[in-house]
């Protein structure tokens, strides 16, 4: 099978004319497309697209309340018509899938390699010593280091991208004809899905299994397909190779989608952040180097201790944020990037002390909050306010928005009863939303209309300072690009600094002045912009850059990338002591960890 | 594994002085002096003051916690004032009664328990789940004593298959059985109906989990799924929730006791209830607090056998 | 709901009170588990006649629940006497009417108390966390642990028998569910990031606790409460049996089927009905409870 020429006269998949409905509202209409032997098909839309739907169509494993109609054909044959047990048959034997959330979906407590080797007995791939035998091969394959022993552990033992690379195994494991990737990258770390993404191409060059590549990162798709289909609403809106979409696209849906999209590199030749809508020129700068800075982080350290042996004894700390010192200036934002587990996020949230930092100060308007009391404290958090990345879960679901804008203005006494009305009004205006909507609740409204409102409220104190924790991460691509715009407006308008926490790089070099690095809970690089970006002088700065996807066919990176593991948190015993750290300043007002 | 059994032996140890220090005290805070309340409103003081004297009442607090805690240790509970025997004695003869009506229950209650409320979830919104969901709740909703009053009359006094009241001299494997068949099905039905509640909600829950679509994804048959996949992890909260349920099975083992006029924990604690046997109830609250914390051991252990995470932690 | 909402905004502003929030919470969940729940009116139904029959005992009952007849003593139902006669000639269809005055109190008494003391331990207990949760949910464990039955059994023992110590005991021994139900919620709510975004707008601690928690956690509360109170019913009815209540005459159920039981060879109808009537109240509370859980269940929302 592997090597032979595609076959153009049947398509491994065949969707046509297909219709879904939930109870009497049609989530997929006039579906149709073709999947063709050795090819990757990438499927992309925002959420609400019903690409996922498909994909889970494709397997019937849509709930019970699902009704279909049309034809999905697999090499000719409509499964729509086939038996519970026929489908069965298909299921893993002929197409297999990989779901988005690695964390989840491997049983807790069945050891991996057996859920391996389970694909392989119930396609009756030989007896249980075969089947085994085949599973670890299997585990070589996908590159698990130490697949002997790993083989009979559990699924909490693996990280999210091993446990990735372990659903790779389980589905491959039949030689399907198809493959369905649904999200497959989406929950892990840029240079994780690097290779993940790498291991996928290598594997489909080996066995010339066809993939469908369930995606919303149009810099996944143009690295990884041949062909790309875009969802909108249930529908599909284009059809067309990589190249052809990626250089003109047909459908405005298409072209806004990837005007919103940010590329990295982009911004190469300017120093400021610049509007989605004035892509055609340059932004205003709102900095001015000699603006006096308004946040001064020095040596900030913040650990979580970790319980372990008899009786729970204090054994160690997680060293999440380590000699942490940086600046912010006002109106001016500093990007703060980094992996999961890098202390980003705890670095942002000491800063207001929602975590309680170990050591280190931090001087906000001439005060230093670590030291302040209670009362203080709650005083001090009015003039520095915080976005978060779940715009579902920032509102109080039991209040109402404008009640939610409300009280804090009240609380502080920043509004009287009188005219807190006609402010919460300004603000809702202000962001873009209506002053009727102040009576509704937060589940009315859409996932990029709630961070608008939760900027609102950040708003309403009139801060100097917005720490934005991941606020634009899990917005659609077209939301993010407005909410981005808002938050540049708002800088402008209100002489706003922001420290913008974020793992997306080019999200990153679209709105900041200055970016920091961080990795096992330190900064190892930190200066302009333009020059970390352009010219990143650490290892780490550079790998992470190296594996951002670029949403351009034409620049793939097929450097294989090394097989390894995401850095977990810095764990150390209770006596360690940190060595020593020297920054060098490479350029002007551009500085890099020693190593 | 071996560290994980330690750990838990070593905690349990810990919660069991724990409680007995804090049922010491309840007892002691408690308005109402043990004494008068033995001997009722009637007694002289004199006569209250010598009980108070008898009983240790008499001495500092912190005299009295230690004495009790060192009885407890020694294996000293006091002596009846009823019948003038060692509590000890009085509750390791009956012990085993109890503990055969629990055991019975309890594996009445899975052998029906488990497999009705996985029916019943497979079956979700079906026939099956509707008909298992009202039996369990009228199970959950009898107090024992009715349940065992409603068998009574139906199976002693108007079927008359086993006898009202049982000599329970009888030490014949068939005589025991007999003894032992209705009160076992008494606790064994609402055990029964709370297993098939948790088991089918638990169920539920899991089935809607990212692996049990993982594993229909790869092929794997429907039964395989729901039994391996599914029930494996179900039982991580079953396991739990049987524990505490088990509390309650040895609440009602007392008013079952009572009703089929079986000698037990029950009848003893009701009895010197009755004759206000102040030192047999104390020992009582001492018995009990043994139970539940060994009952918390034993849930904690075979936690740590159905969920793989735990002995790593 | 959009047009709904509008009427619950408090003229002249936006901030309800704390009190305002937690009723409109509790009475949302209850109008929608009798929306989708035909079981719920069911419990619903039943418990509004055994309510009655309680209140209204006075004037329906067909006798008086104490009046002895030495000539008409465990009898069978008749015209007369419709569920038969205990031992002492009195009429059991009245004592039951009455009884359910005792068991309807000290029910909801009980859980009354054991709903404010336990919420709020949960809730400072799962807010603040730490040692003082780690100390206050050990305690709280072990006490559910113990079986409710008998730690009821040896507090009313210890205290006393009267219509105080009877709510008093029962509440303790609920106390820890609803410490429990009101404490996981909270720390769920509490990483949840609109409570961090209180944090940082500077709201006190108190604030977020009874304004933005309390709320939330009220439905999963106010579950637990009918639930509990089923089982308030039947510890209750329990320590009657085993002769831990008011003083006789004043009827009990659990003391009426004791004395049922006590003459069962000669009449099966005082053991019987007594029996029914707990294992119906009871079944109402648990009926209600669950279809408050349906409807606050969100996996059941969602599919609906």
């Amino acid at each position: 099978m592997t090597g032979a020429p595609p076959s153009q006269a049947t398509p491994v998949l065949s969707v046509e004319d297909l219709r879904i409905d939930f109870a009497g509202r049609s989530v997929v209409q006039d579906l149709g497309f073709t999947v063709n032997a050795g090819e990757t098909v990438a499927v992309v839309g925002e959420s609400g697209s019903g690409k996922s739907v498909t994909a889970l169509s494709i397997l019937r494993l849509l709930p019970s309340t699902a009704r279909m109609t049309g034809a999905i054909r697999l090499d000719g044959r409509d499964i729509l018509s086939l038996s519970e047990s026929q489908m069965r048959e298909v299921r893993g034997g002929q197409v297999s899938m990989i779901f988005q959330e690695p964390m989840t979906s491997l049983n807790p407590v069945l050891p991996v390699g057996f859920q391996v080797k389970e694909a392989l007995r119930y396609h009756s791939r030989g007896n249980d010593r075969e089947c085994e035998a085949e599973a670890l091969r299997l585990f070589d394959r996908v590159r698990i280091p130490d697949a002997k022993r790993r083989f009979n552990q559990h699924p909490h033992t693996f990280s999210g991208g091993m446990r990735q690379r372990v659903m790779i195994a389980m589905a491959l494991a039949c030689r399907p004809k198809l493959l369905i990737a649904d999200e497959p990258t989406t929950a892990l770390d840029v240079t994780v899905q690097a290779q993940i993404l790498d291991l996928l191409r290598e594997l489909q060059r080996e066995t010339g299994t066809a993939i469908l590549f369930i995606t919303h990162d149009m810099g996944v798709v143009a690295q990884i397909s041949d062909r790309v289909l875009v969802m909108r609403n249930g529908r599909l809106v284009e059809d067309g190779t990589a190249e052809a979409v990626f250089a003109a696209p047909e459908h405005p849906y298409t072209q806004m989608l990837l005007a919103a999209v940010p590329r990295l590199g982009d911004m190469a030749g300017s120093t400021g952040p610049r509007r989605f809508a004035d892509d055609a020129g340059d932004r205003i700068e709102t900095v001015k180097p000699q603006r006096k800075p308004i946040l001064e982080v020095r040596d900030l350290v913040t650990r979580f201790p970790v319980k372990g042996g008899f009786l729970s004894r204090h054994v160690g700390n997680v060293h999440a944020v380590e000699r942490v010192s940086f600046t912010v200036r006002e109106g001016e934002t500093l990007a703060l990037v980094g992996e999961s587990g890098c202390g980003k996020s705890t670095t942002g949230r000491s800063i207001l002390r929602l975590v309680e930092p170990a050591a280190g100060s931090v001087r906000f308007d001439g005060q230093d909050i670590l030291t302040l009391d209670k009362k203080a404290l709650q005083a001090a958090r009015r003039k520095i306010q915080m976005i978060f990345q779940d715009p579902f879960g920032s509102l109080d679901p039991r209040q109402t928005v404008g009640s939610a804008i409300a009280e804090p203005m009240l609380l502080h006494g920043v509004a009287t009863k009188r005219e807190v009305r006609e402010k919460v009004a300004y603000l809702l205006h202000r962001v873009g939303l209506e002053p009727g909507h102040a009576t509704r609740f937060p589940h009315e409204f859409s996932g990029g209309q709630r961070q608008r409102l939760c900027i609102a409220r950040a708003l309403a104190l009139q801060p100097k300072l917005v720490i934005a924790d991941e606020a634009v991460s899990a917005l659609d691509v077209s939301i993010k690009a407005q909410v981005i715009d808002l938050l540049l407006d708002l800088q402008d308008e209100f002489n706003l600094a922001y420290l913008f926490i974020s793992h997306d790089m080019a999200v990153v070099e679209r709105v900041s002045h200055r970016v920091a690095v961080m990795y096992l809970g330190e900064i190892v690089e930190i200066g302009p912009r333009a020059e970390v970006i352009g010219n990143p002088r650490h290892d780490y700065t550079r790998r992470l850059l190296a594996a951002v996807p670029v949403p351009d066919p034409r620049r793939r990176s097929h450097d294989p990338i090394p097989p390894g593991d995401e850095p977990r948190s810095p764990i150390h015993p209770l006596d360690h002591v940190a060595p020593p750290r020297n920054f060098v300043e490479v350029a002007p007002d551009h500085f890099v960890l020693a190593s | 594994m071996t560290a994980f059994v330690l750990k838990r032996i070593g905690f349990a140890v810990i919660t069991l002085f724990a409680v007995l220090t804090l049922v010491f005290f309840i007892v002691r805070v408690l308005p109402g002096d043990p004494a008068s309340v033995v001997l009722g409103d009637q007694a002289s003081a004199a006569t209250i003051e010598a009980l108070r004297h008898k009983l240790g009442l008499d001495q500092p607090l912190i005299v009295q916690y230690l004495d009790f805690l060192g009885g407890v240790v020694r294996g000293d509970w006091g002596v009846s004032m009823a019948t003038g025997r060692p509590v000890v004695q009085e509750v390791l003869n009956v012990l085993p009664y109890t503990i055969e009506l629990t055991l019975a229950a309890l594996v009445l209650g899975l052998a029906f328990g488990v497999p009705l409320g996985i029916w019943a979830a497979v079956n979700r919104n079906r026939i099956p789940d509707y008909l298992t969901r009202i039996v369990s709740l009228l199970g959950l909703s009898a107090p024992a004593f009715v349940s065992a009053v409603i068998l009574l009359l139906l199976f002693a006094i108007q079927l008359r298959w086993f006898p009202v009241i049982s000599s329970g001299q009888d030490t014949s494997l068939a005589g025991k059985l007999r003894d032992l068949t209705l009160p076992a099905v008494n606790l064994g039905l609402i055990m029964a109906a709370y297993i098939t509640r948790v088991t089918r909600s638990a169920m539920l829950e899991v089935m809607s989990q990212d692996y049990v679509r993982t594993a229909r994804a790869k092929g794997v048959p429907r039964n395989v799924v729901i039994w391996r996949h599914a029930f494996r992890n179900s039982l991580i909260p079953v396991v739990t929730v049987v524990g505490l349920y088990l509390g309650i099975l040895i609440g009602n083992s007392v008013l079952t006791e009572i009703v089929f006029n079986r000698p037990g924990l029950g009848k003893l604690i009701v009895g010197a209830l009755g004759q206000r046997d102040y030192t047999m109830l104390q020992g009582m609250m001492v018995i009990y607090t043994f139970i539940v914390v060994v009952i918390n051991l034993l849930t904690d252990l075979v936690y740590g056998l159905v969920d793989p995470r735990v002995q790593y932690r | 709901m959009t047009d709904g909402s509008e009427k619950r905004m408090a003229p002249g502003g936006f901030a309800q009170s704390e009190f305002g929030a937690v009723a409109t919470m509790a009475w949302r969940a209850v109008a929608r588990a009798f929306r989708m729940n035909a079981t719920t009116w069911v419990g619903g139904l039943a418990l509004l006649i055994i309510i009655a029959a309680a209140v209204l005992a006075p004037w329906l009952a067909p006798h008086d629940p104490l009046e002895q007849n030495i000539l008409e003593t465990l009898q069978s139902p008749s015209a007369l006497h419709w569920l038969g006669t205990d031992s002492y000639g009195r009429d059991t269809f009245s004592r039951i009417m009455y009884g359910a005055r005792l068991s309807l109190l000290i029910g909801l008494c009980s859980i009354l108390v054991a709903v404010v003391v336990g919420t709020l331990i949960g809730l400072v207990s799962g807010y603040f966390g730490a040692k003082l949760d780690i100390v206050i949910m050990q305690v709280m464990d072990v006490i559910l642990a113990f079986p409710s039955l008998i730690l009821g059994l040896i507090l009313v023992a210890m205290l006393g028998a009267s219509v105080t110590n009877l709510i008093l005991a029962i509440a303790f021994t609920a106390v820890p569910a609803f410490a429990r139900i009101a404490r996981a919620p909270t720390i769920a709510l509490r990483e949840r990031e609109f409570v961090q975004a209180g944090r940082a707008l500077g709201y006190s601690d108190s604030r977020i606790m009874f304004r933005h928690l309390l709320p939330n956690i009220i439905p999963d509360v106010l579950v637990m409460a009918s639930l509990w109170m089923a089982t308030a019913v039947r510890v209750e009815a329990s320590l009657a049996f085993i002769g831990l209540s008011v003083a006789p005459p004043t009827p009990t159920w659990g003391g009426m089927v004791r004395e049922g039981f006590e003459n069962i060879l000669d009449s099966y109808s005082l053991a019987l009905f007594p029996s029914l009537a707990v294992l119906i109240l009871v079944l109402a509370l648990n009926l209600i409870g669950d279809g408050l859980r349906d409807a606050i269940d969100p996996n059941l929302r969602t599919e609906s």
